[in-house]
Parts: C-alpha cells; structure tokens; sequence
C-alpha cells in the first residue's frame, strides 16, 4: 500500500472508529466518555475537556461556559471562564485551532502542569467547545487533522444536545413525580385528618342531639322549645356537613360498600320530589318531576345511595335558585342483560356555574366562587360526593350549565332489574311492621361508658317501656349478662378495662346458651367499613352508628329482640312473629315516620298534611269512581297514579301498591272486573284510614 | 539493599530474607514468585504478617534475575514506599480512599502495582485510576496469575492472597521507563465490530476467528485449529492503534466454541486493529531499546525492575536469554554496577510517554527508578 492509500485508510479507520463511539449512551457523561477515551486513545493525548455555555450546565449567566467533562480530571485547577476570557474571543471567530504552549498562550490555558506540549480547541456548535491536549506537541493535530474531525464533531455536538435534552426531560418527570408523590400524600394526610376529626365531632354531637331531644320531652314553654328546636336544627345541619366530610372521606378510601336491595324507583323518586317540593314552597319555586312511561318500577341498587345523589342534586338545584323551576326527570334509555341504564336530570333555572369553573365543579370543597360560599354555604364536598358515588355505582355524570340561565346536571347509571314486588316488600318487611314505638318489657342492657351517651339511651328506652340496666365497660357488662336475663345487649365499641369487641366475644364464646346466644348490637360512632366487619366477625348482630336514628335503633330491638331465644314475658312465638298485642292495635297500619322526618318535628306540618288527606281523598277517589264508570281507562291510570303518593306518604303501601297495579292496567279492554274489586277494596281501606287518621289528629293536637 | 532470589525457597526463607532486607530502614518488600515455587501461600503471607513486614507480591509464571529466568524461584526487591501498600480487593469496583495521594510525596511519585492479569476489568481500572492521578505519577507494573492461564489467587498481599484484585505501592522515588514490543504490522485495519470485555467477537462484522484464520494461514503461519491456536497465535498478536507510539499489543490466548477470541487485556469496541508479527531479532533489538531508553548516564547503582511479558518467552525460547542479555549489555553501558530483577508478566503496565496509562501484552518494560 503506498502512502497515501495508507494514510487515508488510516484517517478513514479513525474517522470510523470515533463516529461509532458517539451517541452510545444518553447520559451527557458516559456519551462524552466514550468518544474522548477513543479519542485521546487512538491519537494519544494527554487530556480533553467539554465546556458548555452557562444555560447549558443550569448557569445562571449566558456566555459564561463552564466545564462539563474532563479527562483526566486531577489536570483541572479552573472549571469556569467568563465571558471576556480570550478563548470565547477567539473561537467565535473561528470553529477550530490550535496552538503550542508558550508563555504568550497562557490565557488560553486553564489546567494545570503544562509545560510544553500543544493544545486544539474546537467549537461545539452553540452549546460550547472542547479541548484537547497533547503533551508530544503540535504535530499530534497536523495534516488537516481538525478540518477532518469536523463532521465528527457536529455529530459529536448533536448526540451532547441530545443527551442535554434528554437530562433535562428526565429531570421534568422526575420532578413532576415527586410532586405529584407529596400531593398524594398530603391527600392522604387531609383525608385522614377530616376522617378522624369528623368522628371525634359526631361522639359529642350524639350526646347533645340527644339531650335536646330529652329536653324537648320536659314540657318546656313554647320559647324554650322554639330556642331548643334552633339548637337541634343547627346541630343537624352541623350533622349533614360531618356526614359529608365522612362520607368523602370513605369514598377516597374505597371503604364505602354499596347495598344490593329492590325498591320501587318511583316512589324513591316521588319522594324524593316531595322533598324537594317542601324545601322549594319557602323559595317560591316550582318543582316538576317528569317519569319516562317505560320506566321499571322496581330495580335492585343501593336506594339509599341513589337518594343521596338526587337529593343533593335537588338541593343545590333550589340552593342556587331565586326564581323560576327545577326539574327532575327521569327516562329509561335502554335494559340489556338484566341491567336498566336510566338517565336522570336535575335541571334549573338558578344562578349557572361560569364556564371557566365547569371542569372543577365535581372537585372537592370547589364552589363556583368565594361569592357562592360565602351567599350559599355549604362544605364544598357534595358534588364530588355525588360524582364519587355515580362512579362507585359505575356511571356518569356531566353538567351542562350557562351564567345566569341556569344548569342541568345528567347522570346515567345501571340498576339490576328486580324481580317482582314481593321481592321489594319482602325487603322491606320489617320497616311495615313497625308500627308502634312500644318496647314493653324487653330486657336491654346498655353496655357504654359515655355518661352522656348512657342517660340518652336510658331515657329513650324507657320512654318505648324496655326496662333498661347499665353497665360501664365490658367486663360490667359480662358479669351483669350472667346475673341476669335480657332479651338484647346495646354494646359500645371502645370502652375503658374491657371493650365492646373483647366483651362479645367472651359471651359468645365462654357463657352457655341461651345467654351466649342473646343478640348485641354495637354502637360505634365510625362507620368505616372494616370496623363493621370486626363487630360482625365477633358475632355482633348488628351494628347502629352514632348519633343515631332512633328509629332504626327501635327497629333493630324490635326485629332482634323478638328473634330472641331467651324467653321474655311478651315475646311468646320467637322467630321474626311480633306480638299479637301490637298486630292488633288500632292504627296498625299507619305509619308516619315519613311525615315526621318531612316536618322535622313541626306536629303542625303533620297535622296539616293529614287533615289535607282527609279533604282530598274522597274527592280524588269519587273521580277516580267516575272515571271506572265511564270507563275512561287512560283517566283511570292518571287517577290512580294521583293517589299513590298520598297513601304511601302515610304508611298505607297495601293501598299504594293496589293503585299501582291499577296505573298498570291496558288502556284497551281491560280486566273490569279486575278493576272493580280493586276499586272497592281502596274505597274500604280508604274510609278505615281516615277514621283512624281523625283518631291520631285528635291525639297529636292534644298533645301540642 | 540489593535484591536477593532465593531459588527453592520455603515460606521461612522468603520470611526470613524479607524481613532481614527491610532491616531498620522500614522498606517494603515485592516478592516474586515463580507459580512452580512449591509455597504454601497462606503460611507465607501469616509469616510475613507475624513478623511486621511490609510487602506487595505476586505469583508469576517466572521470575528473572540479572540473565536467567526462573519458575521456581524467589525474587525480593526492597523498596522505599510512602506507605505501606495499599490492596484494592475487587478492581471493579472504583471506590476507595487510595484515590487520594498522600501528602509529602516527592513531586512525581511512582506508582508500583501489580494486578490480576486475568481479570477482565484491567483498562477500566487503570482508565479510572489515570483519571484522578494522571500523570502526576508515573506508573510501573505487571499483570500475576499462571501460564496454565487458570484464574487464581495470585496478588499478595498483607489480607491475603486475592483474585481479581490489585495492590499499590507508591514509591518515593521518580522512573524512568522503556516500554517497546518490536511486533510489525503485516494486515489491517481491522475493525472490532463486537467485544466484550477481553473478548473480540467479530471483526468487520464477520466471525473474528475466521477473520484471524485467514490472514495467519495465508502469512505463512501454517493451518491454524482451536487446538493449536495458542502455539500458533503466539506470534500473531493484535495491535490497537496508537498515534505517535508502537500499537498496544493485544495477545489472543484461545478461541472459544463460537470463534471468538480471547486476549489477555481488553478490546475496546469499535477500535481498529492491525495483525502483527515478529521476528526474534526485531524482538530482542526492542529489548535493547527499552533498556537503552530507560536508563540515565552515571547514575551509578540502580534499582532496576523488569516486566517482561511470558509470551516473549514462549515466542523467543531458547533465544530469551539473548534478549536478557541484550538488556544487561545497555544498562551496564551507563551504570556499570547497576543489576536488574523483575517478573515475566500476563501483561504489563506503565504510562505511555507522557501521556495514558496502558495495559500491554508482549511488550518489555524497563523502570530505573533514581531520586
């Protein structure tokens, strides 16, 4: 091979070989490595170094270039050059040269112990330089030697922006993570502390509703009772916000179990709207409620749930609205699979949400603005309630909305279909026959330690004659269970020397029946789920979370006292059978707890809803008899669908179920005779109702 | 305190030699030793432990002292060290206080160490170490083990006999070095399209031994098979490029099952590569330069350590000893009384001019070291 075959061969195989050793690696170092160890290798130097312009290496200052890799590094004394340093000056003008170490090249010299020897410096594109030194002296970059790097350099240059950028990008992610790592953290820390303060707030909160309901038993005047009824309006209201926070809380945890149980999704709904009506008469608003014809009547879901959605839809709906209507309506949109997809809108004509404001609206403690919070109140924390529930009850929610026209909220979720109305009632069984608050007789032992908590159980116990016994902690509680007889245990969780968990146990498992066998049921002021597990996994019956409703406590007695095995003087069958005293009483099937609730204690409301029935229904029963006369089957239905509510509202769902079947009926040629019995069977029950109705008004405006 | 060699010599006697050499001048012994050296090594490295020596070693596959060479031999140098040597266990691994150099050390120091030579991580670790003390030293040494080429423990040291480990000591003395091979290019450029390590792979992307087969058979080095690869490929080493200086010969020891070679030092990736061959008079005559370059007109009596590569001995044979002699007639032209001991290496270590360290195979290199 002559000389200059030989020589290019030689440029070309060292050209190759440090193309190749650039971009191995995107990280800045090891890429700068790999090239500069080939390079000093195969030309035998003594040193490279990469310097970057300020920006480049997260300097502050532009032009000032600061060193970025070197090899070897014990030559380094000075890692930073300014920007009137003579070097910058020089390879602004020029992308490439070298020079021999003289005394009048010092300035350029930034290691240390050069004494001799030559230095190249080559420029990185925008970003900065390298250079390269050689302790054998200037020849080491002869023959071209730089004009031919060159183009490896550029490549060199592009693979260091790369891995500039690269760097860059990583540390973005990374530093995203991080936040994103301690927002969910501080969530976390937030959840927990609304959890544990909102528990620690529900266990006095118990104690004061329940002594002003005490109160309002001591025949107080009527300002007393006024102030006392502000005081337990403004305590449930404190009440809703903390079931709130709770109820928030639980959902972030995915600790909140749904219920799979039939209703009839009418009534729920017109209920519902009749609750709605109440608030909306003092606002002067109209409510509309608007049922597709094909929808189901009964499904399978979690009632209570789809209640709390629709009402605190409802009530944001005439929170944020002067004037005008709401509107809720509901249409069945298809059934596949056993599933009913149902769509329900909440439309008003209020206040709106402004437009920049609709993508938060379902986040938490987000109202539309400081005004909104500051005009309306509230804790923020109901629409991502409900869109937490609508995704737990997998469906989906969306907002339509425009300032000051209003806002209509849509919400489509999946109901399993319900088999029939037996189904339901069956279900529901229990709520029926509760009818009377009489617990005559009924052995309760109260296992609490609260002083407070005890004098409000003790009391309202008494006043549904049980006979009450206390004791303070568990181990009280098991010595008084083998003393004694009772028919049921209300047992707390967390007491002093022995608690609720350990104390069950023990007589379920170290006592002998029928005494081991005696229901319990605790009473815990957490509702979180695995606490209910744990009372349940220790053979607690039933659990009733504090403060309580006095009438589910009343119907759990009820229900678990009488499928009691030890003997008491009244219960006399066992089983799930009630006392006959109690089917026989007189008003057996009125029930009026929906009243109550709807009046919140207001005996007038109540007074005045009944004596509404009594005006109202033989007039609505007398056109409902014309209607069947004329045979006016379309007038029929509408007839007896007017009816429904009125009879359920009182108690009486025989009745409203009766005229639920008769809504149901063909508008041709239907079964007359059908109609006819039903029709005379509502008549009797109807008349039966209103004299019994006439008995109880009397006895509420006595005792007011 | 001249060397000494002890030909047969039992743990005692090296104990015992060691510590009358060091005498009340706390020097720091390097001990030899000739792989056929029947020692018992731990016995060894206890006794020099008991006896408060201070010493760096290693186990070779021979020894030389003035112009014999030995592999059942002995050699002990006595050195002036800064420190007593410093024993670094696992040399792929970087971390350690030995990276700072210690203070009131003389302005260049040398570095005497002595590695593995069967390790695969050699040009890392001298990469890394020349990184942090550049040339600020200058470096001398050679690579231990066995010519059966069987990893064993071979460095000694005061924690024992280690493998894949490497010990230090830093001399206060400056060297002068002579480093020269003599191998002449007869094909390439080759490209090292894939390695590992030690491992060449393939070369312009085709199988490396294949490649390799090629350019021996047809330079009349005869057919060449797995079998007698190490034999033949003795005289046919690797050269990596390196401006301004002889190539870095690389010595291929075997060829594994899929074709790839094995060298003793490692390949970087994408390197270029020429074929070299030598004769024994281009050999010898480089011995000769190395020897001429290393040394220093009246200096008078030296310390003179020799690392010469074992397969300059296999190539050579009986015409080693021309080559040991070549040495002693230049270093008795300028110090007449000066003598020269050292090892025969699995590859041998020094800087290279002023500039990189380098790890090299068949290669001489001669450190006087003076001051």
């Amino acid at each position: 091979m002559d000389k200059i075959s030989a020589d290019i061969v030689h440029d070309i195989s060292l050209l190759y070989e440090l193309s190749l050793s650039v971009g191995q690696s995107l990280n800045f170092h090891d890429n700068a490595d790999m090239f500069l160890q080939t390079l000093i290798s195969r030309k035998n130097l003594a040193f490279a170094s990469v310097w970057l312009k300020a920006p480049y290496t997260q300097g502050k200052e532009n032009e000032v270039y600061e060193l970025a890799y070197a090899h070897p590094e014990h030559r380094v004394v000075q890692t930073r050059v300014s920007k009137e340093a003579p070097i910058l000056g020089r390879i602004q003008m020029e992308d490439f040269f070298s020079f021999q170490v003289k005394e009048e090249n010092q300035v350029f010299i930034h290691e240390k112990d050069i004494t001799q020897g030559a230095y190249a410096v080559l420029k990185l594109g925008n970003i900065g330089f390298l250079k390269l030194y050689a302790f054998r002296g200037e020849h080491a970059f002869e023959g071209g030697f730089l004009h031919k790097l060159q183009h490896v350099i550029h490549k060199f240059t592009v693979s260091l922006e790369g891995c500039l950028a690269y760097q860059r990008l990583i540390n973005e992610i990374r530093e995203r993570k991080q936040i994103a790592k301690e927002l969910i953290r501080s969530q976390e820390v937030v959840e927990q502390f609304y959890a544990n303060v909102s528990h620690e707030i529900r266990t006095p909160l118990n104690g004061m509703l329940g002594m002003m309901n005490l109160l309002l038993d001591t025949g107080l005047d009527a300002i007393q009772q006024e102030y006392v009824a502000d005081m337990k309006f403004s305590s449930k209201n404190l009440l809703a916000i903390l079931n709130d926070i709770l109820d928030y809380s639980k959902l972030k945890e995915k600790s909140l179990e749904l219920e799979q149980i039939s209703f009839s999704l009418q009534e729920l709904l017109r209920n519902i709207y009749k609750t709605g009506k109440a608030k909306a008469r003092e606002k002067n608003l109209k409510i509309k409620l608007q049922l597709d014809f094909e929808l189901p009547e009964y499904v399978r879901a979690d009632s209570l749930r789809l209640s709390q959605i629709l009402n605190n839809l409802m009530d944001n709906a005439i929170k944020f609205t002067e004037q005008g209507e709401v509107h809720l309506s509901v249409s069945l949109l298809s059934t596949e699979n056993g599933l009913h997809n149902i769509h329900f809108s909440v439309k008003d004509s209020g206040i709106g949400i402004p437009e920049k404001s609709l993508p938060y609206i379902f986040d938490n403690f987000v109202q539309a603005s400081k005004e909104t919070t500051r005009k309306y109140g509230g804790s923020g924390l109901g629409l991502s309630i409900v869109k937490l529930l609508v995704d737990l009850m997998e469906g989906n929610i969306t907002v339509d909305s425009k300032l000051g026209e209003g806002s209509e909220f849509h919400v489509i979720l999946p109901f399993r279909e319900s088999a029939s109305p037996e189904e339901v009632n069956q279900e529901h069984g229990r709520e029926g026959e509760l009818q009377e608050l009489d617990l005559q007789g009924i052995r309760v032992l109260v296992v609490e330690d609260m002083r407070i908590n005890q004098k409000v159980l003790e009391h309202m116990l008494g006043k549904w004659n049980a006979v009450v016994s206390i004791a303070d902690n568990g181990k009280k509680g098991i010595e008084k269970v083998q003393a004694e007889d009772f028919d049921i245990i209300l047992m707390d969780i967390q007491m002093p020397e022995m608690d609720g968990l350990a104390a069950t146990h023990a007589i379920r498992n170290t006592l002998s029946p029928p005494k081991s066998k005696i229901p319990i049921i605790a009473l815990t002021a957490s509702s979180h789920i695995k606490v209910k597990e744990k009372v349940l996994s220790v053979g607690m019956n039933a659990f009733v979370i504090k403060p309580f409703e006095p009438a589910r406590l009343y119907s759990l007695i009820k229900f678990y006292a009488a499928k009691s095995t030890v003997p008491t003087g009244i219960l006399s069958g066992g089983g799930e059978q009630l006392p006959s005293s109690t089917q026989e009483a007189p008003l057996s099937k009125l029930d009026f707890s929906y009243l109550k609730e709807l009046g919140q204690g207001d005996s007038e409301f109540i007074v005045g809803m009944l004596q509404l029935f009594i005006e109202q229904t033989p007039i609505e029963l007398q056109q409902l008899e014309k209607n069947i006369k004329e045979e006016d089957w379309a007038m029929v239905k509408k007839q007896a669908h007017k009816l429904k509510y009125p009879f359920s509202s009182i108690g009486r769902r025989d009745i409203s179920d009766l005229l639920g079947e008769m809504e149901m009926i063909p508008e041709q040629d239907p079964d007359k005779g059908q109609i006819q019995a039903w029709k005379e069977r509502i008549t009797q029950e109807a008349d039966v109702t209103m004299k019994e109705i006439v008995n109880q008004c009397e006895f509420i405006v006595t005792k007011s | 305190m001249i060397d000494k060699i002890i030909h047969k010599p039992t743990a005692s006697q090296i104990v015992s030699a060691a510590k009358k050499g060091i005498g009340q001048q706390k020097l720091t012994a390097l001990i030899l030793l000739g792989e056929e050296a029947e020692i018992e090594v731990e016995g060894l490295i206890s006794g020099l432990n008991a006896e408060g020596v201070s010493f760096l070693g290693g186990i070779f596959p021979g020894v030389i002292y003035q112009t014999a060479k030995y592999t059942d031999a002995c050699v002990i140098k006595f050195l002036n060290t800064v420190d007593t040597p410093t024993v670094i266990p696992d040399i792929s691994k970087h971390e350690g206080d030995w990276l700072a150099l210690p203070e009131g050390t003389t302005s260049r120091p040398t570095v005497l160490m002595l590695v593995d030579g069967l390790s695969p991580n050699i040009g890392q670790f001298l990469a890394y170490m020349h990184n942090r003390w550049g040339n600020a030293v200058h470096y001398l040494g050679g690579g231990a083990g066995s010519l059966s080429l069987q990893p064993l423990p071979c460095i000694l040291t005061k924690e024992g006999a280690l493998q894949n480990a490497a010990v230090l000591a830093l001399l206060d003395k400056q060297v002068k070095l002579g480093v020269k091979h003599g191998w002449r290019r007869i094909m390439g450029p080759f490209v090292a399209t894939d390695t590992e390590n030690t491992v060449i792979k393939e070369l312009n992307w085709q199988n490396a031994f294949e490649v390799y087969k090629q350019v021996v058979e047809t330079n009349g080095g005869g057919t060449i098979t797995r079998e007698n690869f190490f034999d033949i490929a003795k005289g046919y080493p690797f050269g990596l490029t390196k401006e301004g200086e002889e190539d870095v010969v690389r010595d291929p020891i075997t060829v594994n099952e899929h074709g790839h070679l094995i060298c003793v030092g490692e390949v970087p990736k994408n390197s270029v590569l020429n074929i070299l061959k030598g004769d024994k008079e281009s050999l010898v005559s480089s011995a000769a330069e190395a020897a001429r370059t290393c040394m220093s007109e009246g200096v008078g009596q030296q310390d003179i350590l020799m690392i010469d590569c074992i397969s300059r001995v296999l190539f050579l044979g009986d015409d080693f000893k021309k080559e040991l002699e070549a040495v002693q007639e230049e270093i008795q032209l300028k110090g007449k009384d000066s003598v020269f001991s050292g090892a025969l290496t699995l590859g041998e270590i020094s800087s290279y001019g002023e500039n990189r360290l380098e790890f090299f195979n068949k290669t001489i290199v001669m450190g006087m070291m003076y001051g």
